[in-house]
């Protein structure tokens, strides 16, 4: 197609090699979360360590939610919403995710000790 | 009082390619993209074969020139687009003045406009996104996208590097010209 120079040939490698390495050191699941941020009613609560083992139980506008954390995880255990969307999301562990049961008004912010956006818009 | 400047030969040839660069700099801001932050580069065509033919100053002449009126013309001129655009032009700049470096220093074997291409688009998209890191999104979830963006960046700096070495074997200019620039 085009005549390479061995430089050339040496800079396509050596890029490729980088590309592969970035997925490799990215996309391992390194960001794993490092606590969690409890908000009830749009109000931050508390915010709690992932590695302590514990289980919380949180007033919201319909009742009571148990959310349990566990080995860097956290979970809704029970809430009292009818469709239980937020149980069945299950163990989260990623900084970044998030899990709400809107119903009662209580989500779960998984965050890596930074302050942080969400996004930035321009 | 008058001013006078008279141009000279190159200052017409820096400003009839930034020209292009720019033209194809506006066409492209106009093109939707699937993701934020990839788009081809193709004005860094320009750049390329102005460098091949002109070397480096006339190069980053056009380069510098494309970002700034082209952010002009489409809007984003000292807006967040622009520090991106700015600083990518600057590493890519960088990078190809390292790369003329490393051509007029080993002479048995030099880099093509392909592997210059691949340096230049895979330094701007690091730079930009280190810029967006630290400036705009401090957020470790961001980290997750850069092998996506550093992928795009690979294969439109190939696809670009090809496109320019085509285009400077067709306009027939025997030699990079590594040497004997203006």
């Amino acid at each position: 197609m085009v005549d390479l120079s061995r430089a050339d040939k040496l800079v396509i490698i050596f890029s490729l090699g980088l590309v592969i390495s970035l997925y490799w050191l990215l996309w391992r699941g390194s960001s794993e979360a490092q606590e969690v941020e409890i908000i009830v009613d749009g109000e931050k609560q508390y915010i709690l360590d992932l590695y302590t083992n514990t289980q919380i139980q949180v007033d919201g506008k319909h009742g009571r939610s148990m959310i349990e954390i566990k080995d860097g995880q956290v979970r809704f255990v029970s809430s009292p919403c009818s469709t239980g969307f937020c149980v069945r999301s299950g163990w989260q562990h990623q900084s970044g995710d998030f899990v709400a049961c809107l119903p009662n008004g209580v989500s779960l912010h998984l965050a890596g000790g930074v302050k942080v956006y969400d996004a930035i818009n321009f | 009082m008058q001013l006078q400047m008279s141009p000279s030969r190159e200052d017409a040839v820096i400003a009839s390619f930034a020209a292009l660069a720019i033209g194809i700099h506006v066409i492209e801001s106009m093109l939707p993209s699937p993701i934020p932050g990839i788009k081809p580069g193709l004005a860094n065509i320009i750049t390329l074969l102005v460098f091949a033919v002109y070397g480096f100053n006339a190069a980053s002449w056009v380069s510098i020139l494309r970002v700034v009126v082209g952010s002009l013309i489409v809007g984003t001129f000292l807006s967040p687009t622009f520090a991106l655009s700015f600083s990518g032009a600057v590493a890519s700049l960088l990078m190809l003045y390292a790369c003329d470096h490393f051509n007029r220093h080993l002479h048995n074997e030099k880099l093509g406009l392909l592997g210059i291409a691949i340096l230049m688009s895979l330094s701007h998209m690091a730079t930009q996104f280190i810029v967006v890191y630290i400036f705009f999104i401090p957020h470790k979830a961001l980290l997750d996208i850069l092998p996506i963006m550093m992928t795009a960046a690979l294969v439109f700096g190939a696809v670009n590097g090809v496109i320019a070495q085509k285009v400077f074997i067709k306009i027939k200019v025997p030699v990079l010209s590594s040497g004997n620039n203006a």
